[in-house]
């Protein structure tokens, strides 16, 4: 995930189920959006059970990101262009 | 000559690349090539059992493969995926997601394999076992799919 190292972003929670992450996200996030696996999300595709939600928080994406060993990651992203794609082409959950 | 996506994640399970080793020579024996899709580290412990490429001779990086089966830069018409945490269950639901044309064969193993197993919503065939030294609890079931799979491919 080389693209995200270019990025400013923070790790939130980590080696979380992913059912915890959709909880995290709705506790963070007014604003959601479900969005499909293997959505882009900073030039790589989202991997995910669904339904997979993003959240944007002070105009900065929330997101998961998960690795084969140590589970998934929820991070808080500053991409710009993310988020208009995420608007742009998710679902919003109420 | 068919492909076979065998599609796995982290290797802390011993059963794991003995298990890919397994399915990589009864898809060979059926005339159907086997690719695996991992990362670094269970690629390695694969490639460390089998250095001549007897049974597998392609090898992907997990992630990419992801990628590319999202774009449609590649397709399998079967993808094999061994499963013993929420991550390789992840990355199987995404792989189904994103390849819906693909007949999927989940392969539950580890501690938490039936929990795991309850917990796949995609369509396909799903196995399970508890094991992480013995694969012989798996191994007639995992033979019964494999045989019907490489039919309908």
């Amino acid at each position: 995930m080389g693209c995200l190292e270019n990025l400013n972003y923070e790790i939130l929670a980590k080696n979380c189920s992913f059912k915890e992450t959709r909880d995290i996200v709705k506790r963070m996030c007014k604003e959601r959006y479900e969005i499909p696996p293997g959505f882009k999300i900073v030039g790589k595709g989202v991997v995910g059970i669904p339904p997979i939600h993003v959240g944007i928080r002070e105009e900065k994406l929330v997101c998961t990101y998960t690795k084969p060993c140590h589970g998934t990651f929820v991070i808080l992203v500053d991409s710009p262009e993310d988020i208009e794609q995420v608007r742009k082409n998710g679902k919003p959950v109420k | 000559m068919a492909e076979a996506l065998i599609f796995i994640g982290c290797p802390q399970i011993p059963v794991q690349a003995p298990l890919v080793l397994y399915i990589a020579d009864f898809l060979k024996d059926a005339g159907v090539t086997p690719v695996v899709a991992a990362n670094p580290s269970a690629k390695q412990l694969v490639r460390t059992s089998d250095p001549k490429g007897y049974y597998v001779s392609e090898y992907r990086d997990l992630d990419r493969t992801v990628n590319d089966l999202a774009d449609g830069k590649v397709s399998y018409p079967l993808i094999i995926s061994l499963i013993h945490n929420d991550a390789g269950l992840a990355y199987t639901a995404t792989a189904a997601a994103v390849s819906p044309a693909s007949t999927m064969i989940s392969v539950f193993f580890g501690e938490h394999a039936y929990d795991l197993s309850e917990e796949a919503e995609y369509p396909g065939e799903k196995i399970a076992a508890p094991m992480t030294h013995n694969t012989r609890p798996i191994l007639a079931n995992l033979d019964e799919v494999l045989e019907w799979a490489v039919l309908k491919i």
